[in-house]
C-alpha cells in the first residue's frame, strides 16, 4: 500500500508538467493576447490607442515573445520563487486574485456537496428498495427533469420567481449590507436566504446524478447471489443492505470525489455567472475569454494538480472501502 | 415635441461644435475673465439643466465665510476636530465654482449602481470626471477646474488661470506645479505609458510637427505655447486631454525618477502592481481606480476606507471633502453621500436590479422596454431619452472595406454603383419594424438630425426600395448572373459577400435580414461573428471584408474635433480599411487612397492646418459632402436615442441631453448636482 502511494506520488510530477505545457498552450491558442481584447474593450469606451501604445503594453506585460519563451518564465519563476506571476487584468499576483475568492468558494462548494449526499443517498436508497412504486416514479421523475434541466435556466426562472413573489431577486450570494459591513452573526440569516437558489440549482442536478447512480448500483448489488446467500443465512435485511450492499454500491460514487475536489476549485461557472456569485468559475471563465494568460493558467495547473490528488485520495478511500481493490494490490 | 427638443440641441451642438475655434480668433480674453464673474444665465437656456461659471459667492463683502455649508458627516468630523472647516477645504471665496441648476438640492442618500469590476472603470471614470475645461449640452466648453483664460490673436498661447486656494482630496494645494508636473514629467516621459496626446501637438503650414510648451506665471498661472496656431486647443484637450494635471506631491514619492529604480519598484510591489512601469500606467492614467491617490473628483477612494477595491464585488466612492464647488447657497457639493458599486457577471443582474428598484441611473436596451415599463411601479424608476450621434443604427451599418486584400471585391467595393445597389436592396421600412420593434425609422447613414451636415436628402439617399435597379446595377458593375442564380465576376468566379461582426453586437437578426435582401436581388452572402478583439484584429491588418455592427461604428459628435471613425486618420474604422495607416505612417505603409477618398484625406489635412474657425467649418462641410456623395457606410435604419432609466426622486438630472464619448456619457449631468427629492 505504501509504495502503491508513493508511486503514484512520482507520477505526479511529470503529469503535472505536461499538464501546465497543455494548459499553457491552449490558452494561447485562440487568435490575438490579452492586450488585443483589453485594446478592444477600451477603445469601445472613447479611449485612443495608438500603435506604439499597443506596442509598448506588449512588450510591458511580456507579450511580444513566443509562447514556449513566456511558459519557461513563467515555470522558472514558479519552480524558483513559487511566484505565479500578475494577472493582466486585476494588475495584482495571481494568487491574491485566487485567494480573495477561495475561502468563499470553497464554504459554498462543501455545503452544496454536502447537500447534495444528504439528499441524494437516502432518496437513492429509498428508490432502489422500493423500485417501481409511487415514491421511485416521483423521484425517478423529479430526477430525470433534473438532469435534463439546464442550471442555468433553472437559476434564471427562480430568481425571476423570486422577483416576482418577494420583489428581491436573490442575485448573487450577499445581500448589500453584507457586501458592506462583511459577513456577521446578526446577517447570517440574509446570508442561507442567498444561499438557497444556489443550492437548489447547482445541487439539485448533482443530487439527481448521484441518486441515478445509487439506485442503479443498489439494484444490482440486490439481486447478487451474496445478498440471497446472506438472506438464507438468516443475516438481517438491515446489515445486508448497509453493510454489504450499499458499500459496494458506494463505489463509483467514491471515484466521483475525485472530479468533487477540483470542482471545488471552480465548478459551476455557468450557473454562478448566471447568479452572480463572488466564486473563482466567472473569475476562471473572465480570464480565459481575455486571455489573462497567468491567471487562467494558475487556476488550470491548480486544478489539475487537484484532479491528480483527488484521484489519488478516492483510490485511497475506494482500496480502504472495497476489499477487493485492496487484496488484489497486495497479491500483485 | 420630444423629437424637436432633440433637434434644436443637436443643433445648437452643430453650430458650436464646428465653431470651436471662435474663442481662439476671436480675440483675446473674449472668453472668461479670470476674476470678474459673468452673470448666472440660468434662465437662458432651458435645455441645459446644469450652468457653471466662475463666480464670487453672493455676499462676500460681509468677510463672513460662515455661509458655507457642507454635508452633515463632514460636520461632524469638523466638530470633532478631525477635518479643518468648510472654509478652509474650499478654494478663496472669489475662486469657488458655482454650479447653477434647476433646484438647490439637499444632503444624504448614495448612488447605487451595477458595473462588471474595472472593465467598467471607464463609466465611473467618466461620472466623476473633473477636467480643465469641459463641454456644455451645446458644444462649447466652459472652465471647470481651471477658473479662466486668455488667449492671443493667433492661438499660439494660451493662458490659463487656476482657482486660488484649490486642493486635492487629501488636503494638499492644487497648483500650476501639478499641471506642468503633469505635462513635463507623466505626458512627456509617457509614464502611463500612452504617447503624446494629439491635443499637444500642433503642425505648421509646412507640415512639421512640434509640440506644446508649458510656463508656469506664477501659482495658479501657466501658459501654453504652440510653434503654430491651434485654435481647437481647449476644445481638443477636452477631449483627448481630458485632464491635465497630476498630484506632483504624491507621485513624487513613488515615481522612479524621484526615488530611484529600486526603490519604486519596491512601492509597486507594495502597491501589488509588478513594476514601477505597472504602476505608472495604473496610477497615472486610470487613477480614479487607485486608493489614496488624490484627485479633485467629487467622489474618492480613500485608503483606508472599505470597500475600496474596484475589482471586489462592492465598491464604494466616497464624498471628497476638498471637492472645490458650491451651489448657489453655499452648500458645497456633492450632494450624494457616496457612489456605491455592485459587481456583476452578467447585464440580465444589472436589469433585475433596475427592476427591483436598487440601480439609480442606467442605460438600458430597448429590448427591455416592456419589462421595464411593466415594473415601472415597483422600481420606482422613469425614462429620459438622451440623443444620439451615431450616424446610423450600430446593427444596421454596413462598412464595406474600401482597402478589401481581394483586388475583385476592392473594386466593387469602390464603386458607388454597387454601394447604392446593396443601399436600394433593402427593404428599410420593413427591416426596421422588424429590427426596432418599431422604434426607429429606416434612413441612410447620415448625420444625426441637426447635427453638422444632416440634410434630409442625405438622410434619404439611395433608401427607396428598388430590387430592380439594384440589380441592374450590379449587371453595371460588371457582375453577371450566374447558373446558380447569383452573380458571378465577370471571369466567371463565385461572388461572394462576406459580412462580418462581433459576438456581443446582437446582430444577427439584422444580418438574416440583410442575407435575406441581398440574396434576392442574386448576392451570394455569408455571415460570421467573431469575438470583438478578434474583429479589432481584422480591422488593423486589413483582414476584413464587409463589417456590419462594426466595432467603431461611424458617429460624429464632431468632425473637426474627433474624425476617427468618418476620415481615416489610422487603421480603426472598417470602410476607410488600410488607408488609415496610409495616413498614419505618412505614406510609408497602408494602400494609398484613390479619387473622393484620397480627396478626403487632403481635406482632412486642410483641416489639421487652418488656423479659423470659418475655414474649419468650410473644409468640414466639404468633406461632410464628400460622404454623402459616396455614401461609404451604408445605413439601413436611424440610431435610436440613449434609453436611460433614473428613480423618479432624483433630481436635476438632464431631461434632454446627448450620450456620446465627448460630453463623457452620462458626465454631462454633472452627478455632483444631483440629489434625492
Amino acid at each position: 500500500m505504501r509504495d502503491y502511494i508513493l508511486k503514484r506520488i512520482l507520477m505526479f510530477i511529470p503529469t503535472v508538467l505536461l499538464m501546465s505545457v497543455i494548459v499553457f498552450f491552449i490558452i494561447q491558442l485562440p487568435p490575438g493576447d490579452y492586450i488585443t481584447s483589453y485594446v478592444s474593450r477600451m477603445s469601445a469606451e472613447g479611449e485612443v490607442f495608438t500603435s506604439e501604445d499597443i506596442a509598448r503594453l506588449r512588450e510591458q506585460y511580456g507579450l511580444d515573445k513566443p509562447w514556449y519563451i513566456q511558459y519557461f518564465k513563467w515555470m522558472k519563476n514558479i519552480i524558483t520563487e513559487g511566484d505565479f506571476g500578475y494577472s493582466f487584468a486585476y494588475n495584482r499576483p495571481v494568487w491574491t486574485v485566487i485567494m480573495s475568492r477561495l475561502p468563499l468558494t470553497v464554504t459554498v462548494t462543501l455545503i452544496i456537496m454536502i447537500f447534495t449526499y444528504l439528499v441524494s443517498l437516502p432518496i437513492g436508497l429509498y428508490s432502489a428498495l422500493h423500485q417501481y412504486s409511487v415514491g421511485d416514479f416521483i423521484f425517478t421523475g423529479i430526477g430525470f427533469l433534473g438532469l435534463a434541466t439546464p442550471n442555468f435556466l433553472l437559476a434564471i426562472i427562480l430568481m425571476f420567481a423570486s422577483f416576482k413573489l418577494t420583489g428581491d431577486p436573490l442575485i448573487g450570494l450577499f445581500s448589500e449590507e453584507i457586501l458592506r459591513e462583511g459577513l456577521k452573526l446578526s446577517n447570517l440569516g440574509s446570508f442561507l436566504k442567498h444561499l438557497i437558489i444556489p443550492i437548489v440549482v447547482i445541487g439539485t442536478s448533482n443530487t439527481c446524478g448521484v441518486i441515478r447512480t445509487i439506485r442503479a448500483q443498489m439494484l444490482d448489488e440486490i439481486t447478487r447471489q451474496y445478498v440471497l446467500t446472506a438472506r438464507a443465512k438468516g443475516v438481517s435485511e438491515n446489515t445486508i443492505i448497509y453493510k454489504y450492499c450499499l458499500r459496494a454500491a458506494l463505489n463509483p460514487v467514491v471515484s466521483g470525489l475525485a472530479g468533487s475536489l477540483s470542482s471545488l476549485f471552480s465548478g459551476s461557472t455557468i450557473s454562478a455567472i448566471v447568479m452572480n456569485m463572488a466564486i473563482l468559475g466567472p473569475v476562471l471563465y473572465e480570464a480565459l475569454k481575455t486571455q489573462d494568460m497567468y491567471l487562467a493558467g494558475t487556476i488550470l495547473l491548480t486544478q489539475g494538480i487537484l484532479v491528480v490528488i483527488g484521484t489519488l485520495l478516492s483510490d485511497i478511500v475506494l482500496a480502504w472501502l472495497d476489499p477487493r481493490i485492496r487484496y488484489a494490490e497486495r497479491s500483485s | 415635441m420630444k423629437s424637436r427638443v432633440i433637434a434644436l440641441l443637436m443643433i445648437a451642438v452643430m453650430l458650436v461644435g464646428m465653431l470651436t475655434g471662435c474663442a481662439g480668433t476671436a480675440g483675446t480674453g473674449s472668453q472668461t475673465q479670470p476674476t470678474k464673474a459673468p452673470e448666472p444665465t440660468k434662465a437662458s437656456q432651458p435645455t441645459e439643466a446644469v450652468k457653471a461659471t466662475p463666480t464670487t459667492i453672493p455676499d462676500s463683502k460681509t468677510g463672513s465665510t460662515s455661509k458655507f455649508t457642507e454635508a452633515p458627516d463632514l460636520k461632524a468630523l469638523v466638530d470633532a476636530g478631525k477635518l479643518p472647516s468648510v472654509e478652509k477645504r474650499l478654494p478663496d471665496p472669489g475662486d469657488i465654482m458655482v454650479e447653477y441648476m434647476d433646484s438647490v438640492g439637499k444632503y444624504g442618500e448614495a448612488f447605487t449602481f451595477t458595473y462588471s469590476g474595472k472593465n467598467a472603470q471607464w463609466f465611473y471614470g467618466k461620472i466623476t470626471e473633473e477636467p480643465l475645461f469641459r463641454f456644455k449640452t451645446d458644444g462649447t466648453i466652459e472652465p471647470n477646474v481651471a477658473k479662466g483664460f486668455d488667449v492671443n490673436e493667433d492661438a499660439t498661447v494660451y493662458t490659463v488661470y487656476l482657482r486660488k486656494g484649490m486642493k486635492w482630496s487629501d488636503g494638499m494645494p492644487f497648483t500650476a506645479d501639478d499641471v506642468l508636473f503633469f505635462y513635463y514629467e507623466m505626458c512627456i516621459p509617457e509614464t502611463f505609458g500612452k504617447s503624446l496626446w494629439d491635443c499637444f501637438k500642433v503642425k505648421d503650414a509646412q507640415g512639421n510637427e512640434s509640440i506644446a510648451e508649458f510656463e508656469k506665471v506664477d501659482d495658479y498661472t501657466f501658459k501654453v505655447k504652440f510653434q503654430a496656431p491651434k485654435p481647437t486647443f481647449l476644445e481638443e484637450l477636452a477631449i483627448n486631454g481630458k485632464w491635465c494635471f497630476a498630484p506632483a506631491h504624491w507621485y513624487k514619492q513613488i515615481l522612479p525618477k524621484f526615488i530611484g529604480e529600486e526603490e519604486a519598484n519596491k512601492k509597486a510591489k507594495e502597491m501589488g502592481y509588478s513594476d514601477a512601469v505597472a504602476m505608472g500606467k495604473e496610477t497615472g492614467y486610470y487613477y480614479w481606480n487607485v486608493p489614496g491617490r488624490p484627485t479633485l473628483r467629487p467622489w474618492v477612494v480613500f485608503e483606508n476606507s472599505p470597500n475600496n477595491d474596484c475589482d471586489g464585488d462592492y465598491f464604494v466612492m466616497e464624498r471628497n471633502p476638498y471637492y472645490w464647488k458650491v451651489d448657489e447657497k453655499g452648500q458645497q457639493l456633492p450632494y450624494i453621500d457616496e457612489l456605491r458599486f455592485i459587481k456583476v457577471s452578467d447585464p440580465q443582474q444589472t436589469l433585475l436590479k433596475i427592476l427591483d428598484g436598487t440601480v439609480d441611473v442606467a442605460a438600458v436596451a430597448y429590448a427591455d422596454y416592456d419589462v421595464l415599463v411593466e415594473n415601472m411601479e415597483r422600481g420606482g424608476y422613469e425614462f429620459v431619452e438622451w440623443a444620439s450621434v451615431s450616424w446610423a443604427d450600430l446593427v444596421s451599418q454596413l462598412h464595406l472595406n474600401q482597402t478589401v486584400k481581394d483586388e475583385k471585391k476592392r473594386a466593387l467595393f469602390q464603386n458607388p454603383d454597387f454601394r447604392q445597389a446593396l443601399s436600394i436592396a433593402v427593404d428599410r421600412e420593413e427591416y426596421a419594424e422588424i429590427i426596432s420593434d418599431g422604434f426607429a425609422q429606416g434612413r441612410q447613414a447620415a448625420p444625426a438630425k441637426g447635427a453638422m451636415g444632416y440634410s434630409e436628402e442625405w438622410a434619404n439617399k439611395w433608401t427607396e426600395y428598388n430590387p430592380e435597379k439594384a440589380k441592374q446595377l450590379l449587371e453595371s458593375c460588371g457582375l453577371v448572373m450566374g447558373a446558380d442564380g447569383y452573380y458571378d465576376f465577370a471571369d466567371g468566379t463565385d461572388f461572394v459577400l462576406n459580412i462580418q461582426t462581433f459576438t456581443d453586437a446582437n446582430a444577427d437578426d439584422s444580418a438574416e435580414l440583410l442575407m435575406k435582401y441581398f440574396g434576392e436581388v442574386g448576392i451570394k452572402t455569408t455571415y460570421k461573428p467573431v469575438d470583438r478583439s478578434v474583429l479589432d484584429n481584422m480591422t488593423t491588418s486589413n483582414d476584413h471584408e464587409a463589417v456590419l455592427a462594426p466595432v467603431t461604428p461611424a458617429t460624429t459628435f464632431s468632425i473637426i474635433l474627433r474624425p476617427d471613425t468618418v476620415v481615416p486618420v489610422r487603421n480603426y474604422a472598417p470602410w476607410y480599411g488600410a488607408v488609415g495607416n496610409w495616413v498614419a505612417s505618412n505614406g510609408k505603409e497602408g494602400v494609398e487612397p484613390t479619387g473622393d477618398l484620397k480627396k478626403l484625406c487632403e481635406l482632412y489635412d486642410q483641416l489639421r492646418a487652418a488656423v479659423n474657425a470659418k475655414e474649419k467649418e468650410k473644409i468640414a462641410l466639404e468633406m461632410l459632402k464628400l460622404h454623402e456623395k459616396n455614401i461609404w457606410v451604408i445605413g439601413y435604419m436611424e440610431a435610436l436615442p440613449t434609453l436611460i432609466v433614473k428613480d423618479k426622486k432624483i433630481k436635476n438630472f438632464p431631461e434632454n441631453s446627448i450620450f456620446c464619448d465627448e460630453f463623457r456619457d452620462f458626465g454631462i449631468a454633472h452627478f455632483q448636482c444631483l440629489y434625492y427629492e
